[in-house]
Order: C-alpha cells, then sequence, then structure tokens
C-alpha cells in the first residue's frame, strides 16, 4: 500500500515535472525574442519586421503549451474516478 | 497484470514490444556502429575543423546542408500527411498515421542536427541566441524549425495517449513510464472529448506550421542574389518535393516494418496503391515545377544564370542532374502509371528511386550554385570527404535506430484508432455518404445495407 502510495506519488511528481516542461519552452522562446528584438534596436535592424514575426512564433509556442495543459489537466478531470465523485 | 494473459484481437500490434529477435539486435548492432563511426569522424572534424569536409570557397555548404534540407523535407511525411488524411477523414489513414508521425519527430531531430554539424564550432550556435538578426532567413529557419517540432511532437503524442493508456493496463516493462504518459486516460466520454478536441485543433494549426517550415527553408537560398536559387517559386518547389520525399520515405517504412513485424493484415496492398497514386501526383506536380523553374531561367539567359543552368544540363554535374529526373519522374511515370507494375514491390521501387532522386534534388540545387557565384570565381569543385560520407550514413542509421527504438516502446499503428474504425467507421461513412449523395432509391439501399 505504501509503496503503491509512492508510486502514484512519483507519477504525479513526474507529470507536474513535464507540465512545467511544456511551459518553460515558450517562456524561454518569448525571453529569446525579447532580446532579439532588442538587438534589432540596438543593430537599427527593420524593428517592425522583427517585432511581428516574433508576435507570430512565440504566439504558435503559447498555443501549443496551451493546448497540452488543456488535455492534461481534461484527462486528469475527466478520468472515471472522478465522474463517480 | 502478466501481458501473456492479456489478449487482444490487435495482439500481434503489441508483439514486437514484449518479444524481440535476434535479427533486430544483430541489425540495432550494424546500425549503432555506424553511428559511433560517425560520432568519431565528427569529432575528429571539432577537433581539425571543416578542413576535414569537403567544403572549400566558394562551394562552403556540402552535403550538411543537402542533408539537412532533405531530412527537414522527409518530415513532412508525417504530420502533414497524417494530418490532411485526418481532415479530410479518408478511413484508409488509420495504419498509416502513426508511422508517418513517426518519422516527422525523429527526421527533424536528425535534420536540426545538421546546421550545427556544418558549423564546425558547434558552440557558435549560441550566437543565434545571444545576437542573432531577425531579418536574417537563417533565424527564421531556427524558429519555424523548433516550432514544427514541437507542433509534431505534441501531434504524435495526443493520439497515442490511448495507446499507452492500453500497454499501462497490460503491465510490463516500462510500466512506470506508461503510467506517467497515460496521464490517468481510462476511455472516460469526458477524456476522450479533451482528447479529440485538442487533436483537431492540432491538425488544422500543423499544416501551415509544416507548409511554412519548408517554404522558409527555401528562402535561405532564394533571399540570396545566387544564380540559380533567386526564384520566387522556390517555396512551393521545395514544399512540394519535401511532400514527395516524404510519402516515399513513408512507403519505404511501412514495408519495412510490415515484413519484420508480419503486419500484413493491417498494412494491405490497398494501403500502398493509395500511397502509390499520390506519389504519382506528386511526381508530376514536381516535374511541373521543375520544368517551370529551368524554363524561365533558360529563356532569361543571363550569363550568370546560364553558367549555373549549363553546369547542371551538359556540365559536370549532368549525370546527377539526369539521374536525378530519372528516379524523380521516368521510374514513377513507369511503375505508377502501369496497373501492373503498381504492386507492393512495384511501390517499393519507386519510393527508394524518389528518396535517392530527391536527395540528389538538393545537392542539384545547393552545390552548382555555389561552384558557380554570381562573382568572377573561377569554378569551385567539391568532393565529399570520408568525413562527410560517414555523417550522411550515421544520419540514415540513426533514423532507422530511432524507428526501430521507438517500435520496441509504443505499437507502430495505432490500435485505438483500428479499434474505432471497426466500431464506428462504417456507420459514419454511410451516414457521410447519405449525405453527399441526392436522396434516391440507392441511398436507401445503402440505409437499409
Amino acid at each position: 500500500m505504501v509503496n503503491k502510495n509512492n508510486e502514484e506519488r512519483s507519477v504525479k511528481y513526474f507529470q507536474g515535472l513535464m507540465l512545467a516542461v511544456v511551459w518553460l519552452i515558450p517562456a524561454s522562446m518569448t525571453l529569446l525574442f525579447i532580446n532579439l528584438v532588442h538587438i534589432s534596436y540596438q543593430v537599427n535592424d527593420h524593428q517592425t519586421a522583427s517585432i511581428a514575426i516574433s508576435l507570430i512564433a512565440v504566439a504558435v509556442f503559447w498555443i501549443l503549451a496551451g493546448i497540452l495543459t488543456y488535455v492534461f489537466i481534461g484527462l486528469h478531470k475527466g478520468a472515471k474516478k472522478e465522474e463517480q465523485h | 497484470m502478466d501481458n501473456h494473459q492479456y489478449l487482444d484481437e490487435d495482439e500481434v500490434l503489441f508483439r514486437p514490444i514484449y518479444k524481440t529477435g535476434k535479427g533486430f539486435y544483430a541489425l540495432a548492432c550494424a546500425l549503432a556502429a555506424i553511428v559511433l563511426f560517425g560520432l568519431i569522424m565528427y569529432i575528429r572534424q571539432v577537433m581539425f575543423g571543416l578542413g576535414e569536409t569537403g567544403m572549400n570557397e566558394p562551394v562552403s555548404w556540402g552535403f550538411y546542408i543537402i542533408s539537412f534540407v532533405f531530412f527537414i523535407g522527409i518530415s513532412h511525411a508525417g504530420t502533414l500527411i497524417s494530418a490532411i488524411l485526418r481532415l479530410s477523414k479518408a478511413e484508409w489513414r488509420r495504419p498509416i498515421t502513426r508511422m508517418a508521425e513517426v518519422i516527422t519527430g525523429i527526421v527533424l531531430i536528425i535534420g536540426g542536427l545538421h546546421p550545427i554539424i556544418d558549423l564546425g564550432r558547434p558552440d557558435r550556435i549560441l550566437h543565434l541566441v545571444e545576437r542573432g538578426r531577425l531579418q536574417s532567413p537563417l533565424l527564421w529557419d531556427f524558429t519555424s524549425v523548433s516550432a514544427y517540432f514541437t507542433a509534431s511532437s505534441i501531434y504524435l503524442y495526443l493520439p497515442l495517449i490511448p495507446d499507452i493508456a492500453l500497454l499501462r493496463d497490460r503491465g510490463g516493462r516500462f510500466n512506470k513510464l506508461y503510467k506517467i504518459l497515460a496521464w490517468g486516460y481510462d476511455g472516460s466520454e469526458k477524456q476522450k472529448h479533451a482528447l479529440e478536441r485538442a487533436i483537431n485543433i492540432l491538425m488544422v494549426m500543423v499544416i501551415p506550421i509544416a507548409v511554412s517550415v519548408h517554404t522558409i527553408i527555401s528562402w535561405i537560398f532564394s533571399m540570396t542574389l545566387q544564380p540559380g536559387w533567386h526564384s520566387t517559386i522556390f517555396g512551393p518547389y521545395f514544399v512540394v518535393g519535401a511532400i514527395f520525399s516524404g510519402i516515399a520515405a513513408l512507403v519505404i517504412v511501412m514495408i519495412a516494418f510490415r515484413k519484420a513485424y508480419h503486419l500484413e493484415n493491417y498494412l494491405k496492398e490497398i494501403h500502398f496503391r493509395y500511397l502509390g497514386t499520390l506519389l504519382m501526383v506528386m511526381s508530376l506536380l514536381w516535374f511541373y515545377f521543375t520544368f517551370a523553374e529551368y524554363l524561365t531561367q533558360f529563356y532569361g539567359h543571363e550569363p550568370p544564370e546560364m553558367r549555373v543552368f549549363n553546369y547542371k544540363f551538359i556540365g559536370s554535374y549532368a549525370p546527377w542532374f539526369w539521374l536525378m529526373v530519372v528516379c524523380n519522374f521516368i521510374i514513377p511515370v513507369i511503375f505508377l502509371s502501369n496497373k501492373k507494375l503498381k504492386t507492393i514491390k512495384g511501390i517499393l521501387i519507386t519510393s527508394i528511386a524518389v528518396v535517392i532522386g530527391m536527395w540528389l534534388e538538393r545537392l542539384i540545387v545547393i552545390v552548382p550554385s555555389l561552384a558557380n557565384p554570381r562573382l568572377p570565381y573561377p569554378t569551385g569543385i567539391y568532393v565529399p570527404s570520408l568525413t562527410e560520407i560517414s555523417l550522411l550514413a550515421a544520419a540514415t542509421s540513426a533514423f532507422i535506430l530511432g524507428f526501430m527504438g521507438f517500435s520496441k516502446l509504443f505499437p507502430l499503428i495505432s490500435v485505438w484508432e483500428i479499434k474505432e474504425g471497426r466500431k464506428e467507421s462504417v456507420k459514419e461513412v454511410t451516414e457521410r455518404l447519405n449525405e453527399y449523395l441526392p436522396t434516391s432509391k440507392h441511398v436507401k439501399v445503402i440505409e437499409e445495407a
């Protein structure tokens, strides 16, 4: 019983880690693009184009993270045990 | 639960996960040896520099960038084909989609590593992060390939969840991994709904991302003023080539694993004939784009453009150019337009020819333009070194090895989709047919059936 509880706890821990990584990707991409837009201002590149490219790219990563989180929460909440409650 | 007690009507799909033959280990060892040799050659290259390769001025891109474009092109097999077939509700897709999606995931990793290998100093990839310029197509490439890899991995993972749950319920090795990845999936209506909704959003999202990736890769070339590269149709030309090579790679993988894992009951001749038809369409499209591209160059008759043109058509690269035409157009037309030759064997021969032909196409696009630059340089010479050849062999072996590894963890054919197809498809297709067709006696016959 104790072993089972431990295993369940470690499964949940790894799932939490997965979720954290899922959000780490768009967050780091956002930071990267903020840096790149900053550079484009420094070197006098086409700033508007840089911002436009960044907005599209960053949005894709956030949407993907959102979809994955939606599924994880949906699966967690939608389990039959949960339904019975 | 002991997995031997758990018998499923689709047991054959789970068998490769639990049983491994000697042949598998022998092949895996041989492939691992090739990968290891490639790794040693790469370490040598890092130690002694890019002088170990055949690249020089003016041909500063060789096998690595050819393989980068080629492997990223192959990745279109998966997500794009799978998404289009799912979106169009093509029922024959069911045993195909998983393999297609796995191809994407693996080749994107392999392809994505090639620009780093090409750098000579791999640490300099960090310059892209620290001091990248957003107006550079190289940075667009980095972004689009990362987005495509993220989207494809999710698109592979989500439809895998019900199968992971089946594996978890069977018990056995890797059970903890399956427990983590299944996220408590037990097939409840709420869970199915959440999963279905996410897959539907993803399959719509993934198509423009996939198209954008190869378009952006083509822009690395077409945004420059190099003769032979500065073309407006390079985007769609590259996308067509990518889908073309992707379908061919998918067919080869399907035939190989069908034979190895005895999947004849799932991957039937009809699947290959349908894919063969798609291959034929793509071959014709590829020829149309190639013809349009070279006719425009020839008609313009600009001296720098003509130097590249002649180099390909009658010069040093003519044997490769005409071999490419044979592989990408002549062989597909002969084999796929003839009913007698359009067998699994014929489609396999065609697919192998197309994969070789599309690799040659990348070679034909990249090297001749660099060998004949617009500036007054003498014509460049490019002969690949052993390092480059061994890294190409290592990349191909890593792809096969990756696929074999995946087959030992997860089913190569989507079990739940096959089950769902058996249970619901006939009814769904009948209903759909009733919607398409005008109300008549014929429809009633279908309804009654």
